[in-house]
Protein backbone atom coordinates (compact mmCIF):
# COMPACT_ATOMS: atom_id res chain seq x y z
CA UNK A 1 0.00 0.00 0.00
CA UNK A 2 1.55 3.52 -0.67
CA UNK A 3 -0.50 6.89 -0.68
CA UNK A 4 0.71 10.89 -1.02
CA UNK A 5 0.86 10.48 2.80
CA UNK A 6 4.13 8.83 2.81
CA UNK A 7 5.85 12.39 1.81
CA UNK A 8 4.45 13.50 5.00
CA UNK A 9 7.69 12.33 7.06
CA UNK A 10 9.74 13.65 4.66
CA UNK A 11 12.18 16.10 4.18
CA UNK A 12 9.30 17.56 1.43
CA UNK A 13 6.18 17.04 3.22
CA UNK A 14 4.51 19.35 0.37
CA UNK A 15 5.02 16.52 -1.95
CA UNK A 16 2.17 14.90 -0.26
CA UNK A 17 -0.19 17.65 -2.39
CA UNK A 18 2.18 17.38 -5.55
CA UNK A 19 1.33 13.44 -5.45
CA UNK A 20 -2.27 13.93 -4.73
CA UNK A 21 -2.36 15.92 -8.05
CA UNK A 22 -0.80 12.81 -9.73
CA UNK A 23 -4.06 10.96 -8.60
CA UNK A 24 -7.44 9.85 -9.24
CA UNK A 25 -9.62 11.71 -7.15
CA UNK A 26 -11.78 8.56 -6.95
CA UNK A 27 -10.37 5.85 -6.55
CA UNK A 28 -6.69 7.53 -5.18
CA UNK A 29 -4.47 5.68 -7.30
CA UNK A 30 -1.53 7.11 -9.64
CA UNK A 31 -3.37 8.08 -12.96
CA UNK A 32 -1.65 4.75 -14.78
CA UNK A 33 -4.73 3.31 -16.29
CA UNK A 34 -5.79 5.51 -19.09
CA UNK A 35 -6.77 8.88 -17.91
CA UNK A 36 -9.49 11.34 -19.27
CA UNK A 37 -9.43 14.82 -18.93
CA UNK A 38 -13.08 16.55 -18.94
CA UNK A 39 -14.00 19.39 -20.41
CA UNK A 40 -14.03 21.39 -17.80
CA UNK A 41 -10.16 20.22 -17.52
CA UNK A 42 -9.94 17.67 -14.54
CA UNK A 43 -8.87 13.93 -14.92
CA UNK A 44 -9.46 10.95 -14.13
CA UNK A 45 -8.75 7.14 -14.38
CA UNK A 46 -10.67 6.24 -17.32
CA UNK A 47 -13.21 3.37 -15.77
CA UNK A 48 -12.85 5.52 -12.65
CA UNK A 49 -15.14 8.32 -14.61
CA UNK A 50 -16.70 6.32 -17.19
CA UNK A 51 -18.39 4.26 -14.06
CA UNK A 52 -19.24 7.57 -12.22
CA UNK A 53 -21.12 8.89 -15.15
CA UNK A 54 -23.44 5.85 -15.32
CA UNK A 55 -24.33 7.28 -11.69
CA UNK A 56 -24.31 11.14 -12.78
CA UNK A 57 -23.19 13.19 -15.69
CA UNK A 58 -21.25 15.86 -13.89
CA UNK A 59 -17.90 16.26 -12.85
CA UNK A 60 -17.06 15.02 -9.48
CA UNK A 61 -14.97 17.68 -8.69
CA UNK A 62 -16.55 21.22 -10.01
CA UNK A 63 -20.15 19.23 -10.60
CA UNK A 64 -20.20 20.71 -14.60
CA UNK A 65 -22.27 18.69 -17.02
CA UNK A 66 -19.81 15.88 -18.35
CA UNK A 67 -20.39 13.86 -21.87
CA UNK A 68 -18.99 10.77 -21.94
CA UNK A 69 -18.31 11.50 -25.67
CA UNK A 70 -16.34 14.40 -24.76
CA UNK A 71 -13.67 12.73 -22.53
CA UNK A 72 -10.42 12.59 -24.08
CA UNK A 73 -6.77 10.62 -22.73
CA UNK A 74 -4.82 13.10 -21.07
CA UNK A 75 -1.19 10.98 -22.20
CA UNK A 76 1.35 14.15 -21.31
CA UNK A 77 -0.20 13.78 -17.81
CA UNK A 78 0.33 9.83 -18.05
CA UNK A 79 3.73 9.70 -19.39
CA UNK A 80 4.53 12.21 -16.62
CA UNK A 81 2.82 9.63 -13.82
CA UNK A 82 4.49 6.95 -15.66
CA UNK A 83 8.09 8.95 -14.74
CA UNK A 84 6.76 9.57 -11.13
CA UNK A 85 5.81 5.96 -10.46
CA UNK A 86 10.01 5.01 -11.60
CA UNK A 87 11.37 7.22 -9.18
CA UNK A 88 9.13 7.63 -6.73
CA UNK A 89 10.16 5.03 -4.19
CA UNK A 90 14.10 6.10 -5.09
CA UNK A 91 12.87 9.30 -4.01
CA UNK A 92 11.38 8.67 -0.94
CA UNK A 93 14.42 6.42 0.51
CA UNK A 94 16.19 9.46 -0.85
CA UNK A 95 13.91 12.18 0.64
CA UNK A 96 13.55 10.13 4.28
CA UNK A 97 17.18 9.18 4.64
CA UNK A 98 18.52 12.75 4.49
CA UNK A 99 15.68 13.23 6.74
CA UNK A 100 16.54 10.44 9.69
CA UNK A 101 20.12 11.42 9.06
CA UNK A 102 19.49 15.03 9.28
CA UNK A 103 17.63 14.64 12.65
CA UNK A 104 20.32 12.22 13.96
CA UNK A 105 22.69 14.48 13.80
CA UNK A 106 21.02 17.10 15.29
CA UNK A 107 19.98 14.85 18.22
CA UNK A 108 23.37 14.26 18.96
CA UNK A 109 24.43 17.80 18.96
CA UNK A 110 22.01 18.10 21.77
CA UNK A 111 23.15 15.05 23.70
CA UNK A 112 27.04 16.13 23.50
CA UNK A 113 25.96 19.58 25.11
CA UNK A 114 23.32 18.25 27.67
CA UNK A 115 23.59 14.29 28.36
CA UNK A 116 26.36 12.00 29.38
CA UNK A 117 28.23 9.35 27.04
CA UNK A 118 25.80 6.79 28.46
CA UNK A 119 22.78 8.35 27.26
CA UNK A 120 24.23 8.87 23.84
CA UNK A 121 24.75 5.16 23.56
CA UNK A 122 21.93 4.03 24.12
CA UNK A 123 20.68 6.61 21.32
CA UNK A 124 22.95 4.98 19.05
CA UNK A 125 21.60 1.30 19.74
CA UNK A 126 18.35 2.37 19.80
CA UNK A 127 18.27 4.20 16.69
CA UNK A 128 19.68 1.66 13.81
CA UNK A 129 16.57 -0.94 14.85
CA UNK A 130 14.18 1.53 13.59
CA UNK A 131 15.78 3.61 10.94
CA UNK A 132 17.64 0.73 8.67
CA UNK A 133 14.27 -1.37 8.03
CA UNK A 134 12.84 0.26 4.28
CA UNK A 135 10.17 -1.22 2.14
CA UNK A 136 11.81 -3.64 -0.76
CA UNK A 137 10.03 -1.34 -4.05
CA UNK A 138 9.47 -4.47 -5.90
CA UNK A 139 7.96 -6.81 -3.37
CA UNK A 140 6.86 -4.06 -1.08
CA UNK A 141 8.66 -6.52 2.24
CA UNK A 142 9.69 -4.51 4.89
CA UNK A 143 13.41 -5.53 5.15
CA UNK A 144 17.01 -4.09 6.79
CA UNK A 145 18.18 -1.51 4.09
CA UNK A 146 21.68 -3.47 3.71
CA UNK A 147 20.00 -6.48 2.98
CA UNK A 148 17.37 -4.47 0.49
CA UNK A 149 20.37 -2.95 -1.09
CA UNK A 150 22.17 -6.25 -1.34
CA UNK A 151 21.04 -9.41 -3.06
CA UNK A 152 17.64 -8.60 -2.39
CA UNK A 153 16.46 -6.52 -5.17
CA UNK A 154 18.16 -8.62 -7.69
CA UNK A 155 16.48 -11.92 -6.61
CA UNK A 156 12.85 -10.10 -5.93
CA UNK A 157 13.77 -8.69 -9.51
CA UNK A 158 14.73 -11.57 -11.22
CA UNK A 159 11.47 -14.32 -9.80
CA UNK A 160 8.78 -11.15 -10.47
CA UNK A 161 10.17 -10.63 -13.91
CA UNK A 162 10.14 -14.49 -14.23
CA UNK A 163 6.71 -14.20 -13.14
CA UNK A 164 4.94 -12.18 -15.05
CA UNK A 165 6.92 -14.03 -17.97
CA UNK A 166 5.20 -17.57 -16.82
CA UNK A 167 2.16 -15.80 -16.46
CA UNK A 168 1.44 -15.41 -20.19
CA UNK A 169 2.83 -17.81 -21.92
CA UNK A 170 0.57 -18.37 -24.85
CA UNK A 171 0.09 -15.55 -26.96
CA UNK A 172 -3.49 -14.77 -26.33
CA UNK A 173 -5.31 -12.39 -29.27
CA UNK A 174 -5.80 -8.73 -27.61
CA UNK A 175 -9.64 -7.34 -29.45
CA UNK A 176 -9.03 -3.91 -31.19
CA UNK A 177 -12.38 -3.17 -31.90
CA UNK A 178 -14.32 -0.84 -29.00
CA UNK A 179 -17.84 -2.05 -26.93
CA UNK A 180 -20.80 0.51 -28.21
CA UNK A 181 -22.97 0.55 -25.37
CA UNK A 182 -26.71 0.11 -26.35
CA UNK A 183 -29.77 2.31 -25.65
CA UNK A 184 -30.98 -0.34 -22.87
CA UNK A 185 -34.70 1.23 -22.81
CA UNK A 186 -35.20 0.04 -26.17
CA UNK A 187 -33.66 -3.38 -25.60
CA UNK A 188 -36.28 -6.29 -24.07
CA UNK A 189 -34.61 -8.53 -21.10
CA UNK A 190 -34.45 -11.02 -23.48
CA UNK A 191 -31.75 -8.94 -25.70
CA UNK A 192 -29.58 -7.97 -22.90
CA UNK A 193 -29.61 -11.36 -22.29
CA UNK A 194 -28.71 -12.98 -25.18
CA UNK A 195 -26.09 -9.40 -25.42
CA UNK A 196 -24.19 -10.54 -22.09
CA UNK A 197 -24.02 -14.35 -23.27
CA UNK A 198 -22.26 -13.18 -26.56
CA UNK A 199 -19.45 -11.51 -24.41
CA UNK A 200 -19.39 -14.46 -22.16
CA UNK A 201 -20.97 -12.98 -19.26
CA UNK A 202 -23.54 -14.16 -16.88
CA UNK A 203 -27.44 -13.62 -18.14
CA UNK A 204 -29.21 -13.82 -15.42
CA UNK A 205 -30.45 -11.69 -12.55
CA UNK A 206 -33.39 -8.98 -12.79
CA UNK A 207 -33.05 -6.27 -15.33
CA UNK A 208 -31.24 -3.73 -13.31
CA UNK A 209 -28.89 -6.45 -12.57
CA UNK A 210 -28.21 -7.11 -16.77
CA UNK A 211 -27.73 -3.62 -17.70
CA UNK A 212 -25.22 -2.77 -14.70
CA UNK A 213 -23.08 -5.79 -15.67
CA UNK A 214 -23.27 -5.11 -18.76
CA UNK A 215 -22.44 -1.13 -18.14
CA UNK A 216 -19.37 -2.92 -15.83
CA UNK A 217 -18.16 -4.98 -18.83
CA UNK A 218 -18.56 -2.06 -21.19
CA UNK A 219 -16.48 0.22 -18.78
CA UNK A 220 -13.89 -2.47 -18.17
CA UNK A 221 -13.44 -3.36 -21.59
CA UNK A 222 -13.18 -0.34 -23.42
CA UNK A 223 -10.91 1.50 -21.07
CA UNK A 224 -8.79 -1.80 -21.16
CA UNK A 225 -8.28 -1.35 -25.09
CA UNK A 226 -6.65 2.94 -24.03
CA UNK A 227 -4.08 0.78 -21.69
CA UNK A 228 -0.68 1.50 -23.26
CA UNK A 229 -0.92 -2.90 -22.96
CA UNK A 230 -4.16 -3.64 -22.48
CA UNK A 231 -5.12 -6.82 -20.83
CA UNK A 232 -6.36 -10.32 -23.06
CA UNK A 233 -10.07 -10.77 -22.13
CA UNK A 234 -9.86 -13.39 -19.36
CA UNK A 235 -8.17 -10.86 -17.22
CA UNK A 236 -11.49 -9.02 -17.84
CA UNK A 237 -13.39 -11.81 -17.23
CA UNK A 238 -11.96 -12.64 -14.07
CA UNK A 239 -12.32 -8.73 -13.01
CA UNK A 240 -16.02 -9.57 -13.87
CA UNK A 241 -16.06 -12.18 -11.60
CA UNK A 242 -14.56 -10.46 -8.80
CA UNK A 243 -17.69 -7.43 -9.14
CA UNK A 244 -20.02 -10.31 -9.38
CA UNK A 245 -18.62 -11.54 -5.68
CA UNK A 246 -18.79 -8.11 -4.29
CA UNK A 247 -22.17 -7.48 -5.66
CA UNK A 248 -23.70 -10.55 -3.84
CA UNK A 249 -21.51 -9.41 -0.28
CA UNK A 250 -23.62 -6.39 -0.35
CA UNK A 251 -26.30 -7.11 2.06
CA UNK A 252 -25.16 -5.46 4.67
CA UNK A 253 -27.10 -2.11 4.22
CA UNK A 254 -28.41 -0.32 6.96
CA UNK A 255 -32.38 -0.88 6.64
CA UNK A 256 -34.02 1.76 5.10
CA UNK A 257 -37.37 3.32 7.30
CA UNK A 258 -40.01 1.87 5.98
CA UNK A 259 -42.93 3.77 5.92
CA UNK A 260 -45.49 1.06 6.00
CA UNK A 261 -43.47 -0.99 8.95
CA UNK A 262 -43.74 2.53 10.55
CA UNK A 263 -47.03 3.18 9.91
CA UNK A 264 -48.75 -0.08 11.00
CA UNK A 265 -46.27 0.19 14.26
CA UNK A 266 -47.65 3.76 15.06
CA UNK A 267 -51.04 2.81 14.05
CA UNK A 268 -52.79 3.39 17.42
CA UNK A 269 -50.78 7.06 17.68
CA UNK A 270 -52.08 8.16 14.36
CA UNK A 271 -55.37 7.08 15.29
CA UNK A 272 -55.20 9.15 18.26
CA UNK A 273 -53.97 12.37 16.81
CA UNK A 274 -56.62 11.92 13.81
CA UNK A 275 -59.31 11.68 16.27
CA UNK A 276 -57.78 14.69 18.35
CA UNK A 277 -57.59 16.49 15.50
CA UNK A 278 -61.36 16.07 14.07
CA UNK A 279 -61.95 16.74 17.74
CA UNK A 280 -60.43 19.91 17.44
CA UNK A 281 -61.96 20.97 14.07
CA UNK A 282 -65.61 20.63 15.33
CA UNK A 283 -64.17 22.07 18.19
CA UNK A 284 -63.39 25.30 16.08
CA UNK A 285 -66.91 25.89 15.14
CA UNK A 286 -67.98 26.33 19.17
CA UNK A 287 -65.00 29.22 19.39
CA UNK A 288 -66.07 29.21 23.21
CA UNK A 289 -63.80 25.91 23.77
CA UNK A 290 -60.95 26.50 21.64
CA UNK A 291 -58.15 27.11 24.67
CA UNK A 292 -59.13 23.54 26.04
CA UNK A 293 -58.07 22.23 22.64
CA UNK A 294 -54.93 23.52 23.16
CA UNK A 295 -54.38 22.41 26.73
CA UNK A 296 -55.57 18.79 25.31
CA UNK A 297 -52.56 18.39 22.75
CA UNK A 298 -49.80 19.60 24.57
CA UNK A 299 -50.83 17.21 27.56
CA UNK A 300 -51.07 14.26 25.03
CA UNK A 301 -47.78 15.48 23.43
CA UNK A 302 -45.07 14.19 25.74
CA UNK A 303 -46.48 11.19 25.75
CA UNK A 304 -46.22 10.18 21.85
CA UNK A 305 -42.64 11.47 22.33
CA UNK A 306 -41.69 9.27 25.15
CA UNK A 307 -43.76 6.03 23.05
CA UNK A 308 -40.61 7.27 19.60
CA UNK A 309 -38.28 7.40 22.02
CA UNK A 310 -38.69 3.71 23.57
CA UNK A 311 -39.82 2.07 19.70
CA UNK A 312 -37.06 3.15 17.94
CA UNK A 313 -34.52 2.46 20.81
CA UNK A 314 -35.73 -1.41 20.12
CA UNK A 315 -35.92 -1.04 16.79
CA UNK A 316 -32.58 -0.64 16.50
CA UNK A 317 -31.61 -2.92 18.88
CA UNK A 318 -33.32 -5.73 16.73
CA UNK A 319 -31.24 -4.16 13.68
CA UNK A 320 -27.80 -5.05 15.30
CA UNK B 1 1.59 -6.22 -0.40
CA UNK B 2 -2.39 -6.80 -0.23
CA UNK B 3 -4.00 -9.36 -2.49
CA UNK B 4 -3.96 -8.39 -6.58
CA UNK B 5 -7.39 -8.69 -6.64
CA UNK B 6 -9.19 -6.37 -4.36
CA UNK B 7 -12.28 -4.72 -5.19
CA UNK B 8 -12.27 -0.41 -6.14
CA UNK B 9 -14.28 0.05 -3.14
CA UNK B 10 -12.19 -1.94 -0.32
CA UNK B 11 -8.76 -0.75 -1.80
CA UNK B 12 -10.13 2.93 -1.53
CA UNK B 13 -11.42 2.23 1.86
CA UNK B 14 -8.16 1.01 2.98
CA UNK B 15 -5.83 3.96 1.58
CA UNK B 16 -8.69 6.12 3.52
CA UNK B 17 -8.03 3.84 6.56
CA UNK B 18 -4.24 4.16 6.38
CA UNK B 19 -4.20 8.43 6.02
CA UNK B 20 -6.59 8.60 8.89
CA UNK B 21 -4.35 6.38 11.02
CA UNK B 22 -1.25 8.50 10.23
CA UNK B 23 -2.75 12.24 9.94
CA UNK B 24 -5.96 12.25 11.83
CA UNK B 25 -8.18 15.50 12.33
CA UNK B 26 -8.70 16.23 15.91
CA UNK B 27 -12.04 14.98 17.66
CA UNK B 28 -12.30 12.06 14.96
CA UNK B 29 -11.33 8.41 14.87
CA UNK B 30 -12.33 5.75 12.10
CA UNK B 31 -11.87 2.36 11.06
CA UNK B 32 -13.53 -0.70 10.06
CA UNK B 33 -14.95 -3.36 12.84
CA UNK B 34 -12.75 -6.10 11.35
CA UNK B 35 -9.84 -6.38 9.14
CA UNK B 36 -12.56 -8.69 7.16
CA UNK B 37 -14.39 -6.16 5.81
CA UNK B 38 -13.84 -3.29 5.67
CA UNK B 39 -17.16 -1.95 4.30
CA UNK B 40 -18.22 -1.68 7.87
CA UNK B 41 -16.74 0.79 10.23
CA UNK B 42 -16.94 1.84 13.18
CA UNK B 43 -15.94 5.46 14.67
CA UNK B 44 -16.38 7.71 17.31
CA UNK B 45 -16.72 11.76 17.32
CA UNK B 46 -15.80 14.33 20.29
CA UNK B 47 -18.86 16.77 20.79
CA UNK B 48 -17.05 20.19 19.27
CA UNK B 49 -16.16 22.25 22.44
CA UNK B 50 -18.74 25.56 23.17
CA UNK B 51 -21.68 23.66 22.14
CA UNK B 52 -24.05 21.28 24.34
CA UNK B 53 -22.48 18.16 22.79
CA UNK B 54 -19.32 19.10 24.50
CA UNK B 55 -17.66 16.83 26.38
CA UNK B 56 -19.66 13.60 24.93
CA UNK B 57 -18.34 11.23 22.53
CA UNK B 58 -21.01 9.64 20.26
CA UNK B 59 -19.73 6.09 18.51
CA UNK B 60 -21.31 5.48 15.35
CA UNK B 61 -21.26 2.73 12.07
CA UNK B 62 -20.24 3.45 8.67
CA UNK B 63 -21.88 1.14 6.06
CA UNK B 64 -20.28 1.65 2.78
CA UNK B 65 -22.26 0.24 -0.63
CA UNK B 66 -20.18 -1.84 -2.53
CA UNK B 67 -19.88 0.58 -5.23
CA UNK B 68 -18.66 3.18 -3.19
CA UNK B 69 -17.14 5.70 -3.93
CA UNK B 70 -19.43 5.99 -6.40
CA UNK B 71 -22.26 6.05 -3.59
CA UNK B 72 -22.17 7.44 -0.76
CA UNK B 73 -22.15 5.26 2.81
CA UNK B 74 -24.72 5.07 5.76
CA UNK B 75 -24.05 6.45 9.12
CA UNK B 76 -25.60 5.48 11.68
CA UNK B 77 -25.27 6.53 15.71
CA UNK B 78 -25.75 3.42 18.03
CA UNK B 79 -27.16 4.61 20.41
CA UNK B 80 -28.90 7.24 18.67
CA UNK B 81 -28.60 10.81 19.85
CA UNK B 82 -31.20 13.67 20.22
CA UNK B 83 -30.38 15.85 17.04
CA UNK B 84 -32.79 17.83 14.81
CA UNK B 85 -31.04 16.16 11.88
CA UNK B 86 -30.30 12.86 13.14
CA UNK B 87 -33.41 10.26 12.80
CA UNK B 88 -34.96 8.48 15.83
CA UNK B 89 -33.32 5.48 14.98
CA UNK B 90 -29.87 7.33 14.68
CA UNK B 91 -29.36 7.37 11.30
CA UNK B 92 -27.81 10.42 10.12
CA UNK B 93 -29.41 13.09 7.21
CA UNK B 94 -27.32 15.03 5.97
CA UNK B 95 -27.16 16.36 2.08
CA UNK B 96 -22.71 15.12 1.80
CA UNK B 97 -24.46 11.49 2.61
CA UNK B 98 -27.21 11.96 -0.12
CA UNK B 99 -26.38 10.25 -3.64
CA UNK B 100 -27.09 12.82 -6.58
CA UNK B 101 -30.27 11.78 -7.32
CA UNK B 102 -31.79 10.99 -3.71
CA UNK B 103 -33.12 13.82 -1.96
CA UNK B 104 -35.43 13.44 0.46
CA UNK B 105 -36.04 16.96 1.52
CA UNK B 106 -36.43 18.48 -2.01
CA UNK B 107 -34.03 21.48 -0.68
CA UNK B 108 -30.37 20.58 -1.62
CA UNK B 109 -28.75 22.15 -4.13
CA UNK B 110 -26.52 19.43 -6.36
CA UNK B 111 -23.40 20.85 -5.16
CA UNK B 112 -24.08 19.87 -1.63
CA UNK B 113 -24.13 15.45 -2.40
CA UNK B 114 -22.35 13.35 -2.30
CA UNK B 115 -19.50 13.33 -4.97
CA UNK B 116 -16.93 10.23 -5.05
CA UNK B 117 -14.09 12.87 -4.26
CA UNK B 118 -15.90 13.31 -0.66
CA UNK B 119 -14.57 10.77 2.05
CA UNK B 120 -15.04 9.04 5.29
CA UNK B 121 -12.76 12.36 7.02
CA UNK B 122 -15.03 15.07 5.07
CA UNK B 123 -18.64 12.89 6.50
CA UNK B 124 -17.14 13.17 9.96
CA UNK B 125 -16.01 16.44 9.65
CA UNK B 126 -19.63 17.92 8.25
CA UNK B 127 -21.18 15.71 10.97
CA UNK B 128 -18.74 17.46 14.17
CA UNK B 129 -20.59 20.74 12.08
CA UNK B 130 -23.65 19.41 12.28
CA UNK B 131 -23.44 18.79 16.00
CA UNK B 132 -22.41 22.31 16.35
CA UNK B 133 -25.04 23.87 13.83
CA UNK B 134 -28.41 21.42 13.63
CA UNK B 135 -30.32 22.40 10.53
CA UNK B 136 -33.48 23.32 11.05
CA UNK B 137 -35.28 23.16 7.53
CA UNK B 138 -34.31 19.86 7.39
CA UNK B 139 -35.64 17.79 10.37
CA UNK B 140 -35.46 14.52 10.55
CA UNK B 141 -36.20 14.26 14.15
CA UNK B 142 -39.17 15.97 14.68
CA UNK B 143 -39.31 16.46 18.55
CA UNK B 144 -35.45 17.82 18.47
CA UNK B 145 -36.38 20.42 16.03
CA UNK B 146 -38.85 21.47 17.55
CA UNK B 147 -37.38 21.66 21.07
CA UNK B 148 -34.17 22.85 19.31
CA UNK B 149 -36.57 25.88 17.80
CA UNK B 150 -38.38 26.73 20.59
CA UNK B 151 -36.24 25.95 23.59
CA UNK B 152 -33.04 26.39 23.20
CA UNK B 153 -32.25 25.81 26.86
CA UNK B 154 -34.69 22.64 27.73
CA UNK B 155 -32.88 21.26 24.23
CA UNK B 156 -29.60 21.56 25.78
CA UNK B 157 -30.50 20.17 28.95
CA UNK B 158 -31.84 17.07 27.19
CA UNK B 159 -28.71 16.60 25.41
CA UNK B 160 -26.65 17.07 28.33
CA UNK B 161 -28.47 14.93 30.06
CA UNK B 162 -27.92 12.16 28.01
CA UNK B 163 -24.24 12.76 27.76
CA UNK B 164 -23.96 12.08 31.37
CA UNK B 165 -25.64 9.38 31.37
CA UNK B 166 -24.09 7.41 28.80
CA UNK B 167 -20.99 8.45 30.62
CA UNK B 168 -22.49 6.73 33.45
CA UNK B 169 -22.19 10.19 35.60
Amino acid sequence: MEDSTDFLATKIPSLEKFEDNLRCPICRELLLRAPKITECGHTFCGECIDRHLNNETRCPLCRLEVQRAQLRANKSLESAVEEWKLNRDKLLHQLTLEQNSNTREHKDDNEKHEHTGVLNNVEIQHNPNVKTMSVCPICSKTLPISEIQGSHIDTCLQTNSSRSKRKRPFFEPIPTKKLSLPFFATLSDAKIRILLAENGLISKGSRAKLIQRFQEYFTLYNNNLDLKTPEPVSNLRKKMSLWEKTQNNNTNDLKELDAKEWTSQHQTQFDELITSAKKTAEKKNTPEKNSENVINLTQTEPQTKLKNGEVSESDNESEI
Amino acid sequence: MPPKRMSTAVKRLMTEYRQLMKDPPEGISAGPISEDNFLEWECLIAGPADTCYEGGVFPATLVFPADYPLNPPKMKFVPPIFHPNVYPNGEVCISILHAPGDDPNHYESASERWSPIQSVEKILLSVMSMLAEPNDESGANIDASKLWRDNREAFNARVRGDIREALGL
